[in-house]
């Protein structure tokens, strides 16, 4: 609960610093009366902001929601996997979404295809499809060997490391797009506008609470197949859901701003370390984690030089001491 | 409250309100009326008044802006545009801000500039997603074709004079870059023999120039044959190939920062028993291209002509009076391009050759 | 017309694992309130029929009933509101405290969307007292001792609210104590009116408390009636091939293993 209140606050401060910092300055006042400028000019065309309104309700809050959401559904997608493959080591990308994405995404960028009126569309579209087929592909896979959690992890390698390889004999036989391509796989949160946004946000939002639907499922899971039967869960066809919910999160999150690692693996795990087990205060937890430790990041990967830096690397640095900390000091009561 | 329900109301919700984003978000914003200019994406842009304040998100473009004589009206630039020398000192001095880089162009920097116009390449695949984002903005964007060969550099050209009301400028300048081209022809398709050529742009994996790039079409205007034309794109050939392909002149390209010991590289791969073998180091025709002088082959745009013109002398130095040119070329690559005959005094020469005695000195 | 005093019933029931036939021909009834004692040496297929009865698997051949019901038709939720099972053992890796751990057993039974109601309360809180968990409440599970285990596994299948307890081999790694209160436990639900199904290897301990005993060999019933009936030193040479001395003491009865038979 603690948790809850004080991650909404600690939101809602990283929320006003990120739409306050940033490569065009602000005061913090000027930033506040930006924001209001903005929403009283909401529904008159875009030529009537002023600068400071143009960046702070244009880029900024469109940018911050947009890593709300990709927080939200990392971290999220990440606590339904290793729930469902009871491995702490476990991400969303474990179904080989991310390779998927890549592929989509590379070929898009690759080929040039624009989709008519869709060009704006053509590469999150690519990689949404790719993750999504990829999942596809590792279902199959998995539910063909015999469904069981260590099937879909096999199958999620088998399938991302194939896909995967396409994507390096593209890189290797187009050299001259690698930039390009290496640049999303990095995630980036750089060209985010208002329909990315709510293309992220939504769907994020929506299939997060249907995932809490299912919180009390989660924890009966954990007993085990045998158990979780006796009780009423038929934990196979609910892993098939919960992996679909997942991979659906992961292909939103990673279909306009690239991959983002380290997130949906060590946020569940602080959240755990906090929060404990039950998965109906682990979920809105990590969630609120989530969000938190994104927004932070992409604070310093927008600010910390000229060029902006990949999001993900950032995570990493601020991430992994933290989660050491938390390690060591609560091991003890932190089994799995 | 049946919990099967709430989930099938979620779900369909959350792709109604997708469908819809999309939709509206897809819609034609502009209508199309006397000043509209289609560009490289296929958008229709508007542009009523001619832009004084402009912002070039890639080195080739801002070279461009200053062929057309528009220089001055640049106020925004990216980290890496450093042609001709005025970006560099207007940027030392402020009066030129950076954007950032060349893929993470930042479009607060941008809305700070308040620009008139801001130019982005189709060929730079993040910048599709700075037009979406500068749109929203409501900033005039105006994409340029990929070059990835001559005629779409003209393309470019007449489009940006359409664009900056510069069209008896653009017309100028396709005319002197094409009638280079023709006199260089001239001397070069009398040669008899075609030299090969190879142009390397990474020594680990190897990489070199192969069909379908601009700077295939660079060689055969310099009356030379790729050697590696038979690969596409940028190939990676085997050292076999190297030795079958057995060029007859080799470049070595330096881009950005990496600076290669021009005299220690080609002393060491001269005691390669493989690169020993080719023609070119037989031959001692090996060439290292450096700062400049690899950029203007790189970049291609305004200056293809230039890089035309500096391979063409290196090939068949005895069609153009030209000094002999030294194996390692950077900043300095235009004291060696030899005056073609009854060139016109252009914008372009005025221009950037002021800005080369700054180089120079 | 169903029953209403025939908890469980068998018919002709087979079941085939891979090639080796695990089942064969099991048929039973057991009636409400009993408790059922089963026994056979390891592979007569006492697991596999626990297992068939709540659904986990299902038999090729035949058909099983609860309270009149097939189970082959009963929908998941359905079954875990009749039949509770007790596992062996927990997950090791389970970080869960020992109150959590019980809620778990009322999920077949939750109204609630989010958390717990009342009634689920009032059930737990009955089965902390019954099985004198109090102290135990926030404990993680795997700091509990093993007789402690026992009494935690036996609270979470109580407040399931079940008609019918399957358990599975109770005291195997209990000490001598344990192992009586588990049975005296399992005893007590049975005359409250849980039907009571229980596999164990310990056939002393079993036949004390159990109504009746199905003996199984290799997939088969070879009996099934009261301890007092079957158990014959001829019983347990056919079954255990076990040279066995059955001993009689007033209402007990023991048996006592002499030597294999080559």
């Amino acid at each position: 609960m603690m948790i809850l209140i004080l991650g909404s606050i600690s939101l809602l401060v990283l929320f006003t610093l990120y739409l306050t910092i940033g490569q065009y300055q602000l005061g913090f006042t000027d930033a506040l009366s930006a924001l209001a400028g903005y929403f009283g000019h909401l529904g008159s065309p875009a030529d009537q902001l002023n600068g400071p309104e143009k960046v702070v309700g244009l880029i900024r809050l469109p940018r911050a929601l947009a890593v709300i959401g990709v927080g939200i559904a990392l971290s999220v997608a990440g606590a339904i996997m290793q729930a469902m493959i009871r491995n702490p080591l476990v991400d969303p990308y474990i179904t080989g979404v991310s390779s998927g994405a890549a592929l989509g995404a590379t070929t898009v960028m690759i080929s040039g295809i624009t989709l008519m009126g869709l060009s704006a569309f053509a590469v999150p579209l690519a990689a949404f499809a790719g993750a999504l087929l990829a999942f596809f592909f590792t279902m199959s896979l998995a539910e063909g060997s015999g469904g069981r959690s260590l099937n879909y992890v096999l199958a999620g390698i088998i399938v991302g490391t194939a896909l995967s390889s396409i994507v390096n004999l593209m890189i290797s036989i187009f050299p001259q797009d690698v930039h390009g391509v290496l640049f999303w796989l990095f995630g980036n949160f750089n060209s985010i506008n208002w329909t990315q946004t709510a293309l992220i946000l939504i769907p994020a939002l929506i299939v997060s609470v249907i995932a809490l639907l299912y919180a009390r499922e989660l924890n009966v899971i954990l007993l085990g197949h045998e158990q979780a039967y006796q009780l009423g869960v038929d934990s196979r066809k609910f892993r098939q859901w919960m992996m679909i919910l997942s991979s659906v999160l992961t292909a939103v999150a990673v279909a306009f701003v690239g991959i983002i690692g380290f997130l949906g693996l060590i946020v569940p795990h602080i959240a755990r370390i906090v929060v404990g087990g039950d998965h109906r205060l682990l979920l809105p937890a990590s969630m609120i984690i989530g969000a938190n430790v994104l927004l932070a990041a992409d604070i310093v990967a927008r600010t910390a030089t000229t060029s902006e830096l990949p999001v993900g690397a950032i995570i990493s640095l601020i991430g992994a001491p933290f989660f050491g900390y938390l390690l060591i000091r609560r091991g003890k009561e932190y089994a799995g | 409250m049946n919990r099967k329900g709430i989930v099938a109301i979620l779900v369909v919700a959350a792709m109604l309100v997708t469908a819809v984003v999309v939709v509206v978000s897809t819609q034609p914003s502009h209508t199309s009326s006397k000043g509209t200019i289609i560009d490289a994406y296929d958008r229709q842009v508007n542009i009523t008044s001619t832009p004084k304040k402009i912002i070039s998100v890639a080195p080739d473009i801002t070279e461009l802006v200053y062929a057309l004589g528009a220089g001055q009206d640049l106020v925004g630039v990216t980290d890496y545009c450093d042609y001709p020398h005025d970006v560099v000192s207007r940027v030392e001095n402020g009066t030129l801000k950076s954007i950032g880089g060349f893929y993470t162009p930042s479009a607060e920097r941008i809305v700070n500039m308040t620009p008139d116009l801001v130019f982005v390449s189709a060929g730079v695949s993040s910048h599709r997603a700075l037009v979406t984002q500068l749109e929203a903005l409501d900033i005039k964007v105006i994409g340029l074709y990929d070059e990835v060969n001559i005629s779409r550099v003209y393309d470019n050209i007449k489009l940006m004079g359409k664009v900056l009301d510069k069209q008896a400028q653009a017309d100028q300048l396709v005319n002197d870059l094409s009638s280079t081209l023709s006199k260089i022809d001239a001397k070069v398709s009398a040669q008899t023999v075609k030299l090969r050529v190879m142009y390397v742009v990474w020594l680990s994996p190897l990489s070199v120039v192969g069909n379908g790039t601009s700077l295939n079409e660079m060689i055969q205007l310099a009356g030379g044959w790729n050697a590696f034309g038979n690969m596409q794109g940028w190939a990676s050939p085997s050292l076999e190939t190297l030795l079958t392909n057995d060029p007859d002149v080799i470049l070595f390209s330096v881009m950005g920062g990496s600076q290669w010991d021009a005299e220690q590289l080609i002393s060491d791969l001269s005691k390669d028993p493989i690169w020993n073998g080719t023609k070119a180091f037989q031959e001692g025709k090996v060439y290292m291209l450096k700062s400049q002088a690899a950029n203007c082959f790189s970049r291609g745009g305004v200056r293809m002509t230039e890089a035309v013109q500096l391979l063409a002398e290196i090939l068949y130095p005895q069609a153009f009076s030209a000094p002999s040119i030294p194996h390692s070329i950077g900043d300095e690559y235009r004291d060696y391009l030899t005056p073609l005959n009854a060139l016109n005094t252009s914008a372009l020469t005025v221009e950037v050759a002021g800005s080369v005695r700054e180089v120079r000195g | 017309m169903p029953d209403e005093s025939v908890l469980i019933k068998i018919e002709g029931v087979a079941f085939k694992y891979d090639s080796a036939q695990t089942l064969d021909g099991v048929q039973f009834e057991a009636e409400r309130g009993e408790f059922l004692g089963l026994i056979g040496p390891n592979g007569s297929g006492k697991t596999t029929l626990l297992r068939c009865i709540n659904g986990v698997l299902k038999p090729q051949l035949g058909n099983i009933y609860l309270e009149g019901h097939p189970v082959a038709k009963m929908k998941i939720s359905e079954i875990a509101q009749v039949c509770a099972g007790v596992p062996a053992d927990i997950p090791e890796d389970f970080n869960i405290s020992v109150e959590e751990y019980i809620y778990l057993g009322r999920y077949p039974h939750i109204e609630n969307l989010w958390w717990e109601g009342e009634k689920d309360e009032k059930q737990v809180e009955e089965a902390i007292k019954t099985f004198e968990l109090e102290g135990l409440r926030r404990r993680k599970l795997f700091e509990v001792s093993s007789g402690e285990k026992e009494r935690v596994l036996l609270a979470k299948a109580v407040v399931q609210e079940p008609r019918i307890m399957l358990v599975d081999e109770p005291s195997a790694h209990l000490d001598l104590k344990y192992k009586l209160e588990v049975m005296e436990q399992l005893y007590e639900l049975s005359r409250k009116g849980i039907t009571v199904v229980c596999a164990s290897h310990d056939i002393n301990l079993l036949i004390k408390y159990c109504d009746r005993v199905i003996i199984m060999k290799k997939g088969k019933i070879v009996t099934c009636g009261k301890p007092h009936d079957v158990m014959t030193e001829q019983l347990i040479r056919d079954v255990y091939e076990v040279e066995a001395v059955v001993m009689r003491d007033g209402d007990e009865i023991y048996a006592v293993a002499k030597k294999p038979i080559r």
